[in-house]
C-alpha cells in the first residue's frame, strides 16, 4: 500500500502537468472522438468494395485478391451493374478459337473465357491422377462440344498444367462446372458482420500498438530530451521525490496523456475479442505492449538524457521517432506474417510479440496450427516478456542514477552483466541454432554482430558520469575486461545451445585475432563515445572507426569457415585487391586502436 | 535548522576533491553567505547541504541528526535553488507552483492555500496566470525564490540567487530574504559577488579551491581582520600637496586621493591604532594643513575577502 502511495505520489506532479490547463479535456475529447472513429472506419474496409478497402481485407488475409478469386470461382467481377451488362454482352458474342496468340485484342470478358478453355485444353493434354481422370474426361467433352478440342501447342498455348496442383484441379473443376460459361456479378465484400467486428478490434488493436510502442516512449524520450536541454531537471532533484520516483513519475506523465487516447481502444479492443475473437491473445498483447512500452520508455529517455544535452529536443525526437517507427514496421512483418524460422523473433521483439498477438486474437496464422510451432511462439513470447521486463528495469535503475547522479555509474558490474545474459539470451532465441546451417563460430558471430548494439549500451552506462567539469579517472582496462566477459558469456551460451562441433573457431588463431580486435574497437569506440565530448572532428574519426571495425566479420565468417583454403596473404583481405591496400589494413588495424587509447589515456 | 559540518569532503571520480575538509556551523535563523570565486565549490557545498549529493567524507548535522539513507523527508524540510534558475516557460506561476509543491508531497488542500499564500506573499498573484516566458526577470527570480518556499521549509539553500538581476530586483531580493529570515528561516545564499552579501549575511565562510578560508560571523571576521589595519578619510580645505608632502614622512599608506563636495580627500590606512590616528591629525594640523573631517572607513567583506583570497573576486 506504501509502495502504491509512492507511486501515486511520484506520477501525481507529472501527470498533473501533463493535463494542466484545458489539456485534460481536450484529449479527453479527442480520445473519445478516435474510439468512435474506430467502429466507422472498421465497418468501412469490412464492407468497402473500393480498391483500397479490399486491397486492405486481402493483405490481411481476409478474402482473396480479384484475380485468385475470379481463377478459383471461375466469375468475372465488375463494379457496377451496367459493367456486368457490358461483360455479357461481350460473353455472348465472344468465339473462343484454339488460337491464344492474341489475347491483348480481346476485352476482358472473351480474353477470360479464352484463357479459360486454353486451361482445359492443356489439362486435357496433360497426365491426370487417377481421382482426377473423370474431371478430365469432362473437359475434354466440354472442349469437343465447343470445337476447340485441339490439343495445345507451343504456339498455340503458353503455361504449364499440373493435375497434382490443387489450385490447378479447382480451377478446372470450376470451368467444367460452368459449363465455360462464367458468371459475371458486381463485386461486394464476402465478408460479414463479424469480420466487421473483428475488423474494428484489429483497428483498435493496432492504434493500442502504436500508441503504446511508438508513441508514448516517443513522448517520454523528447520530454526529458527537454528537461535536460533547457536544464529544468536539476531542481526536481532537490525536491522530496526520489531517483525512482522521478523516473516513474517522467514517464507517467507523458503516458498518462496517451492512457486518455488508450482507454477508449482498449475497451474496444477487449470487447470485440471477447465478442469475435480470442481473450487470452487479446490480453497477452496488451501486457506484452505494455512491458514493451515500459522498456522503450527507459530507452528512449536514457537516450534523451545523453542527447538532449546537447541536442535540440525536436532533433532528438525526429530520431527517436524514426528508430522507433522502424522497429515497428521490422516487428509488425515479423508479427503479422511470420514464417517458421523467425518466431523467436517474439522474444526479443516487442512489436513483433504485440503484431503476432493481435493477429492470434482475431485471425491467427495458419502455420500456428502446428502445436510445435505454436508452442515455440509461446515459450518466446514468455520468455521474451520476462527478458524485456528486466531490460525494461536496469534501464529504470540506470535513468534513476543519471538523473539524481547518485553513482559514478549508469549500472553496476553485476547489473551490465545481468543485462548482457538477457540479450544474449533474447538473441539465441531470436536466431536459434536449428536455423543454422554451419558451424558454432559462424553461429556466434553472427548473433554477436547483432549483440554488438546492446553490449555497447550496456558498456556505456559503466563508464563514469560525467559530473560538472570535474576529472574523471576511467578505468580503460577493467571497462574493456567487462565487455570481454560479455562476449565469452555469449560463448559459452553458444557453446551450451549448439550440439556441434567447435568448428574452426576452436582452431584458428585468425578468427581469435580478429575478434579479440573487434571487441577491443567495439569497447574503445563506445568508450570514447561516452567518457569524453566530441567535435565535429570527433564525430567524424568514431564513425570511420565505427565503420573500419567492421572489416573484421567478412574476415571472421571467412576463416571461420570450415570451406575453401587461406593463406598468409588472407589475414589482411585487402591484399586480395591490392598489396597496398592489404598493408593500409594493416596499419589502420593498429593506429586505430593505438590513437583511441591515448586519446583516453590522456583524458 | 542548525547545520552542523565536520570535515566534510566530495569527490565525484574517487580522485580529485571539489570540496575538502569542511567544518563548520550554520547558525538556525541566520542567513550565511558562501563566498568564492568560480569552481571554489560553493555549489557543491549547497548541493552537499540540500543533499542531492552526498559527501565523499565527512558528517553533516541537521538538528543535530545525521544526514539519512533516505534524504527525501528531510528534503521536504528544505527549499534549494540551484544554479541556472531553471523555469518551464509555459508554466503559469500558479501551475508551476503546484507542480513543485506537489513534488513535495504537499497534499491538495494544504498546497492550494500555500500556492495563494505564495503568489501573494510575492506579488506575483496578479500575474499567476501568465506563462513563465513572459514574466520579467524579476518576477522570475522571485517565482523562483517562491517555488524554494512554497513547502514550507526550515532551511533555504539559493545559489547566486541575484545572478543577472538589475539593481532593483536585487534590492527586492535583499527585503525578501530579510524577511523569509524573520519568519524562522534559516538561509544559506552563496554569491562571487560579495557587496550583495555585505550587509545580508550575518555568518558566512569564504571558500578557496575547495577549501574553507574563514568562517564566522561578519562582523567578527571583519573586526578580526581590523585588529592591524586602519582606514581613515580626510577631507582637507585646500592644502592637499602639504598634507600629501607631510604623511610622505610617516608611517601611512595613502591608498588613494579624490574630491568629495568640492573639497580634496586622502584616504590612507596606517598601522597601529586609533591614538596613532590621534597625532597624525595633530601633525597634519601642525603643519598648516586645515582639516575639515576625518572619518574612519569600515572595511568591508570585500576588503577582507581581497586581504586573505589568492584569487581576487569582482
Amino acid at each position: 500500500m506504501s509502495k502504491l502511495n509512492d507511486l501515486h505520489d511520484a506520477a501525481r506532479p507529472f501527470v498533473t502537468r501533463s493535463l494542466r490547463g484545458g489539456r485534460l479535456r481536450r484529449y479527453l475529447a479527442l480520445g473519445a472522438l478516435l474510439g468512435a472513429l474506430t467502429p466507422l472506419v472498421g465497418t468501412w474496409l469490412t464492407f468497402g468494395s473500393g480498391g483500397f478497402e479490399r486491397g486492405i481485407r486481402t493483405s490481411l488475409d481476409l478474402e482473396s485478391s480479384r484475380w485468385q478469386r475470379q481463377q478459383d470461382e471461375f466469375i468475372l467481377e465488375a463494379d457496377t451493374p451496367e459493367q456486368v451488362a457490358r461483360i455479357n454482352d461481350e460473353l455472348r458474342r465472344a468465339r473462343p478459337t484454339v488460337d491464344t496468340s492474341y489475347y491483348d485484342s480481346y476485352t476482358e470478358g472473351p480474353a477470360f473465357v479464352q484463357e479459360a478453355a486454353d486451361t482445359l485444353r492443356r489439362a486435357v493434354a496433360a497426365e491426370p491422377t487417377r481421382e482426377h481422370q473423370g474431371l478430365q474426361r469432362a473437359a475434354a467433352e466440354l472442349l469437343a462440344a465447343r470445337g476447340l478440342a485441339a490439343p495445345p501447342t507451343d504456339h498455340t498455348s503458353w503455361g504449364w498444367f499440373n493435375w497434382y496442383d490443387e489450385a490447378h484441379v479447382r480451377r478446372v473443376q470450376a470451368i467444367v462446372d460452368a459449363g465455360l460459361v462464367p458468371r459475371v456479378e458486381v463485386y461486394r465484400s464476402p465478408l460479414g458482420p463479424v469480420d466487421a467486428v473483428r475488423m474494428i478490434g484489429g483497428i483498435a488493436g493496432a492504434l493500442i500498438a502504436a500508441l503504446m510502442l511508438i508513441l508514448a516512449p516517443l513522448l517520454a524520450g523528447v520530454q526529458i530530451a527537454q528537461e535536460v536541454h533547457e536544464n529544468t531537471l536539476q531542481p526536481l532533484t532537490g525536491t522530496a521525490l526520489r531517483g525512482r520516483e522521478l523516473v516513474l513519475g517522467l514517464t507517467a506523465g507523458p503516458f498518462a496523456v496517451i492512457a486518455l487516447f488508450l482507454a477508449p481502444q482498449a475497451l474496444i479492443f477487449l470487447a470485440t475479442a471477447l465478442a469475435a475473437g480470442h481473450l487470452l491473445p487479446a490480453l497477452g498483447a496488451l501486457i506484452i505492449a505494455s512491458i514493451g512500452a515500459f522498456f522503450l520508455a527507459m530507452l528512449t529517455q536514457l537516450l534523451g538524457c545523453v542527447l538532449g544535452a546537447t541536442r535540440a529536443p525536436g532533433v532528438v525526437g525526429v530520431a527517436m521517432l524514426s528508430g522507433l517507427s522502424m522497429l515497428a514496421m521490422i516487428g509488425a512483418a515479423f508479427g503479422l506474417a511470420p514464417s517458421h524460422h523467425v518466431v523467436g523473433v517474439f522474444g526479443l521483439l516487442p512489436q513483433a510479440a504485440t503484431a503476432h498477438l493481435l493477429r492470434t486474437t482475431f485471425v491467427p496464422h495458419q502455420i500456428f496450427t502446428d502445436p510445435t510451432l505454436a508452442s515455440r511462439a509461446d515459450i518466446a513470447l514468455g520468455v521474451g516478456a520476462v527478458g524485456i521486463a528486466i531490460l525494461g528495469v536496469l534501464g529504470m535503475r540506470a535513468l534513476e542514477r543519471r538523473i539524481s547522479r547518485t553513482s559514478l555509474t549508469a549500472l553496476t558490474r553485476g547489473e551490465a552483466l545481468l543485462g548482457a545474459a538477457v540479450a544474449t539470451l533474447l538473441v539465441l532465441l531470436a536466431n536459434p541454432a536449428s536455423g543454422h546451417l554451419y558451424s558454432t563460430s559462424t553461429f556466434y558471430i553472427s548473433n554477436l554482430a547483432v549483440l554488438s548494439l546492446p553490449f555497447a549500451i550496456l558498456l556505456a552506462m559503466r563508464v563514469p558520469l560525467p559530473e560538472g567539469a570535474e576529472r574523471r579517472a576511467l578505468p580503460l582496462a577493467s571497462l574493456l575486461g567487462e565487455l570481454a566477459a560479455f562476449a565469452a558469456l555469449h560463448g559459452l551460451a553458444t557453446l551450451a545451445v549448439v550440439p556441434r562441433p567447435l568448428g574452426a573457431f576452436a582452431l584458428s588463431p585468425v578468427v581469435y585475432g580478429y575478434l579479440g580486435w573487434y571487441l577491443l574497437m567495439l569497447g574503445l569506440i563506445t568508450i570514447r563515445a561516452t567518457a569524453l565530448p566530441l567535435g565535429l572532428a570527433g564525430r567524424l574519426w568514431l564513425g570511420f572507426s565505427a565503420c573500419f571495425a567492421l572489416v573484421a566479420f567478412p574476415h571472421l565468417a571467412a576463416w571461420s569457415s570450415p570451406w575453401g583454403e587461406r593463406g598468409l596473404a588472407d589475414i589482411f583481405g585487402m591484399t586480395m585487391a591490392s598489396p597496398v591496400l592489404g598493408v593500409l589494413q594493416a596499419a589502420l588495424m593498429l593506429a586505430i586502436p593505438w590513437l583511441l587509447i591515448r586519446r583516453l589515456r590522456r583524458a | 535548522m542548525q547545520i552542523d559540518l565536520t570535515d566534510i569532503g566530495k569527490s565525484y571520480d574517487g580522485a580529485a576533491w571539489a570540496v575538502s575538509g569542511l567544518t563548520f556551523s550554520i547558525p538556525s535563523g541566520a542567513i550565511f553567505g558562501l563566498v568564492g570565486p568560480n569552481g571554489a565549490g560553493k555549489s557543491t557545498t549547497l548541493r552537499l547541504l540540500a543533499t542531492v549529493v552526498r559527501p565523499s567524507a565527512g558528517q553533516i548535522l541537521f538538528d543535530g541528526a545525521a544526514l539519512p539513507a533516505d534524504p527525501s523527508e528531510l528534503r521536504r524540510q528544505i527549499g534549494f535553488l540551484g544554479d541556472g534558475n531553471p523555469l518551464y516557460r509555459h508554466m503559469t506561476p500558479a501551475e508551476y507552483l503546484r507542480f513543485f509543491g506537489q513534488c513535495y508531497r504537499l497534499p491538495g488542500r494544504q498546497l492550494e492555500s500555500a500556492i495563494e499564500q505564495t503568489l501573494a506573499t510575492f506579488g506575483l498573484d496578479v500575474r499567476r496566470d501568465t506563462p513563465a516566458g513572459q514574466l520579467s526577470k524579476g518576477m522570475r527570480q522571485r517565482l523562483l525564490i517562491a517555488r524554494a518556499l512554497l513547502h514550507g521549509p526550515r532551511l533555504l539553500i539559493l545559489d547566486e540567487p541575484a545572478d543577472g538581476l538589475d539593481p532593483r530586483a536585487r534590492s527586492d531580493l535583499r527585503a525578501t530574504l530579510l524577511r523569509v529570515r524573520d519568519t524562522g528561516v534559516t538561509i544559506i545564499v552563496s554569491s562571487h559577488i560579495l557587496r550583495e552579501l555585505d550587509d545580508l549575511c550575518d555568518s558566512l565562510a569564504i571558500l578557496q579551491r575547495g577549501r574553507l578560508v574563514v568562517t564566522g560571523r561578519v562582523d567578527q571576521i571583519i573586526r578580526g581582520y581590523e585588529v592591524s589595519r586602519f582606514v581613515f578619510r580626510l577631507r582637507l580645505l585646500g592644502g592637499l600637496d602639504r598634507a600629501i608632502e607631510h604623511l610622505q614622512g610617516q608611517r601611512v599608506l595613502i591608498e588613494a586621493t579624490g574630491e568629495e563636495d568640492g573639497l580634496p580627500t586622502i584616504t590612507l590606512q596606517l598601522q597601529g591604532s586609533e591614538e596613532a590616528m590621534a597625532d597624525l591629525l595633530a601633525g597634519l594640523i601642525g603643519a598648516g594643513v586645515r582639516v575639515v573631517t576625518a572619518s574612519r572607513l569600515r572595511s568591508r567583506l570585500e576588503d577582507v575577502y581581497n586581504h586573505l583570497s589568492e584569487d581576487r573576486v569582482n
